[in-house]
């Protein structure tokens, strides 16, 4: 079948309105939030699960692959198309099918962005735990399949921990329903929490039954600014071994604070060498005794200042300084390099002086962002893509940075995925009889390699 | 390709986080990337690069923007995509001038006095007699056009050139602005009121043009530029106090816009400075440059008023309080906020015209949140704005009247 001739069948299934196979469609696919793209053959936008049946039983008969994307925001290069391949948008299959407060579940369709979920939630005093940072923007389809974590996990946990149940499309086009809107986990094999952070690589989405949590009765945010890196660092683990669960323990570096700074003009110190936002939420009468603690584990850390959000919009201002950092440091250097390592937090102090040795090796600017309450690490290595030799410097970094954390007994990937980026690394984590395991699975739900293929690893 | 090659830092500087996704209107209302922030700067970056030629869907793309500014608010970067998206049309301009020809001719109907005041008389005469005949015309892409006021006589023809007051406090040079010469009479009616009851002296140069904003919007820099001179010209030599304008986008243009378009001319940039820094909108003029006497203020009728901020206002001039505190000021006048007031109506000069489904698509939203706020009227600061929503509002059945806040002001005189 021809290229042309896919686009015709596409258009049968979808209508013409939600085929885009022009010029301007097929660039403005290639990319998502990495330096990496790639050209594909045409976009699709279904609107239903038969649609993506029918596309799945096309790309079948006619031996093209799928990619699914959701607002293309990921950090791994997770929907870049390649060659003979159709990208699969789930952007208008964004439907609340049903908000369920007696019994704390949601049942969506994947191309519904996060935010606009938590604004309906909102509403009836809900709330949808995982926020990653770009939740105004993400779709939960997308947050499923990289596992998105986000400021609020430390205490509540990732995506994999709110999802009950699925509705896929396998790659032969059959239909199922992994378990459901009840809170016991499924009888036998959990297929459910092996599609969750599967990258898109098993099946694909086409309904998500989620937990959601009553709003918290009361919230404090704090503040806390330090000198030293070393100083923020120790009061993560301080923190922790002291038994306190906050929902957010997030670290920024001074390179931070300052790109921060620059696209909120939120009042973040520019001189400190780091600050932690941390967040408490629970029962009114609990708070003060909370709050009181962690003032004296920060003290004890040579805390430069401890200060309380005293307004909602006081709070909002962090919380968006907090979620535009990754956005913001194109104001220093155009291009970066995002690791999304994770290590135990006792260790956590070992990997920030360490990041901040191979940063000075190899000559680099390094920022450090850290969901530290979780071990959950993004080091932004700035760098220019047009300047050859720093680009070099930069893999030379990645890969210093990733077998440090493996030697401190951590991991690849948090929250953000492996896809095309981090896969060359994978097999440093994973011994060769776990890399076998993971091809056995892959071949299991999708022999012909039709979705997602050479995302996580290459079969 | 200079101006592009110009802006290219800030091309590069997009690291395609996606954050502007969310606040991009023709993004989350179609949902395809070529028309959301990230996917126009993208595009105008590979046509650079030379990766895409300039074709009708990467002119869509372009042409399809609001430049109502949200994207540059949500950039973590700072990048000012409504800024590439004027780039890039300036670029299109230069390659082949504005396509296509009805978009050309609008922007010069615009562009001449006279040329305009033939149009409006046409529609009025023979264009909405001829609405009434066809069926389905009366609202001709998204705009209830039947209904569309238009003035009796040209505003400017009404008045005379110069009002006087007993004790004049200030010396206003009314901008006028085409709809509210052409359409919106009543409007300019009022503000002309306002600032007689508040003992200022109003001239009304006869020679103005248009501001120049429509031509800027799609890349003519050399026709605005020519308005843009006579404007300076004929209201710098009648030394005003202030020139104030009651139409955002005009504002806009006159108080920034000009020091952008002039900034290749060093020779004339003072004038255009001197000029600019007299610039005033309506309800900044109001709360800030002469003090409202609210014990002046009478109205028997309780009214719920709600308030749309045009894109000019809220993100260009950065005029949000000033109109909100007029409003208040007005007595058994109940002001409730809408949600979104500060996002787009969906009119955004021509866009309306050449990309209507979407248009109409976003005009939905803000009508439902009118209505949702259970406002009985809706206060703005912007022709375009006034005739946007009151179509949209008459097109969903809905009894909610649009006026600009000066009427509103001007009514509490008369009560």
């Amino acid at each position: 079948m021809t290229e042309k001739d896919v686009v015709e069948r596409l258009e049968e299934i979808v209508g013409k309105k939600n085929v885009q196979a022009d010029k301007i469609g097929l660039t403005s696919y290639g990319y998502d939030a990495t330096l990496l793209s790639g050209v594909g053959m045409a976009t699709v936008f279904p609107l239903s699960t038969e649609h993506v049946v029918k596309l799945v039983k096309l790309a079948n008969e006619a031996g093209f692959t799928l990619i699914p994307r959701g607002a293309g925001t990921n950090l791994s290069g997770g929907t870049i198309p390649d060659g003979r391949c159709v990208t699969v948008n789930f952007s208008r299959m964004k439907k609340i099918l049903d908000i369920d407060t007696e019994n704390f579940v949601a049942v969506v369709e994947p191309g519904l962005v996060n935010f606009d979920l938590q604004a309906e939630l909102e509403k009836k005093g809900f709330y949808y735990p995982p926020d990653p940072a770009s939740y105004k923007a993400t779709t939960l389809g997308g947050n499923l399949a990289e596992c998105s974590g986000g400021p609020r996990c430390f205490k509540y946990g990732v995506t994999r921990d709110y999802i009950l149940g699925l509705e896929v499309v396998l790659p032969d086009g059959k239909v199922i329903q992994t378990g459901g809107r009840n809170f016991n986990s499924e009888p036998g094999y959990d297929l459910t929490r092996i599609l969750v952070g599967s990258e898109g690589t098993l099946a694909l989405l086409t309904k998500i039954f989620l937990r959601i949590l009553p709003l918290p009765a009361a919230k404090k945010t704090m503040l806390a600014i330090y000198n030293q890196v070393e100083d923020a660092s120790q009061t993560v683990s301080d923190i922790v071994a002291a038994g306190i669960v906050p929902t957010t323990l997030e670290m920024m570096d001074n390179l931070l604070i300052n790109t921060a700074e620059d696209a909120t003009g939120a009042g973040l110190p520019r001189d400190a060498g780091a600050l932690l936002i941390i967040e408490i939420d629970g029962h009114p009468e609990d708070m003060d005794e909370q709050v009181e603690t962690i003032a004296g584990i920060c003290k004890k850390a040579r805390v430069r200042e401890f200060k309380m959000a005293r307004t909602a919009a006081e709070v909002d201002q962090l919380w968006l300084a907090r979620r535009v950092v990754i956005g913001s440091v194109a104001r220093r250097r155009p291009s970066y390099s995002l690791q999304d390592i994770t290590v135990p937090r006792s260790m956590f102090p070992n990997m920030v002086s360490g990041i901040l040795q191979i940063a000075k090796e190899r000559n680099l600017e390094v920022g450090i962002l850290a969901h530290a309450g979780d071990g959950n690490m993004h080091p932004l290595v700035l760098f220019d893509q047009r300047i050859e030799e720093e680009v070099e410097r930069v893999h030379l970094a990645e890969k210093d940075i990733c077998a440090l954390a493996l030697e401190l007994g951590g991991t690849l990937s948090g929250e953000h995925g492996i896809g095309l980026l981090k896969k060359k690394y994978l097999t440093l984590e994973f011994s060769p009889v776990a890399m076998a395991c993971f091809a056995k699975i892959k071949n299991s739900f999708d022999p012909r390699h039709l979705l997602n293929p050479g995302k996580i690893m290459n079969l | 390709m200079g101006v592009l090659n110009d802006v290219y830092e800030m091309l590069n500087t997009c690291n395609k986080c996606g954050f502007c996704l969310t606040a991009c209107k023709t993004y989350k209302t179609d949902l395809r990337e070529p028309l959301s922030p990230r996917g126009r700067i993208q595009l105008i970056k590979k046509l650079v690069d030379g990766v895409i030629e300039p074709d009708q869907d990467y002119e869509d793309a372009i042409n399809s923007c609001l430049l109502c500014g949200e994207c540059a608010v949500a950039c973590p970067s700072g990048v000012k995509g409504n800024e590439l998206v004027l780039a890039a049309r300036r670029d299109l301009k230069l390659r082949h001038g504005i396509k296509p020809f009805a978009k050309s001719f609008a922007l010069k109907t615009l562009a001449s006095p006279s040329r305009l005041e033939h149009g409006f008389n046409f529609f009025k005469g023979v264009g909405k007699g001829l609405l009434k005949r066809i069926d389905g015309l009366d609202y001709f892409r998204g705009v209830d056009i039947r209904n569309m006021p238009a003035a009796e006589k040209p505003f400017l023809e009404q008045v005379p050139e110069q009002i006087t007051v007993g004790d004049p406090q200030k010396k206003v040079a009314f901008f006028v602005g085409c709809f509210l010469n052409h359409s919106l009479d009543g409007t300019a009616h009022s503000v002309v009121k306002v600032l007689t009851k508040n003992n200022c002296d109003v001239i009304i140069p006869k020679d103005q043009v248009c501001c120049g904003l429509p031509q800027y919007a799609y890349g003519d820099f050399e026709s605005a530029k020519a308005n843009a001179r006579k404007t300076i010209e004929s209201f710098l030599d009648r030394k005003p106090d202030a020139v104030l304008t009651a139409c955002a986008s005009c504002g806009s243009m006159l108080r920034d816009e000009y020091l952008k378009l002039f900034a290749d001319e060093p020779g004339y940039l003072p004038r255009v400075k001197e000029f600019c820094a007299k610039v005033f909108e309506f309800s900044e003029f109001v709360e800030d440059q002469i003090k409202l006497d609210e014990s002046k203020l009478k109205a028997h009728t309780p009214v719920k008023v709600t308030y749309h901020d045009p894109c000019h206002m809220a993100r260009h001039l950065k005029i949000t309080s000033q109109p909100r505190q007029v409003l208040k000021s007005i007595p058994r006048l109940q002001f409730v906020e809408m949600n979104e007031a500060n996002r787009c109506c969906g009119a955004s000069g021509l866009v309306q015209a050449f990309y209507h489904q979407l248009s109409t698509d976003i005009t939905r939203q803000k009508t439902q949140n009118i209505v949702d706020s259970g406002a009985e009227v809706v206060a703005t600061s912007c022709p375009a704005c006034m005739l946007r929503i009151q179509g949209g509002l008459n097109f969903a059945g809905k009894q909610q009247t649009v006026v600009h806040v000066a009427d509103l002001l001007a009514k509490a005189y008369e009560d």
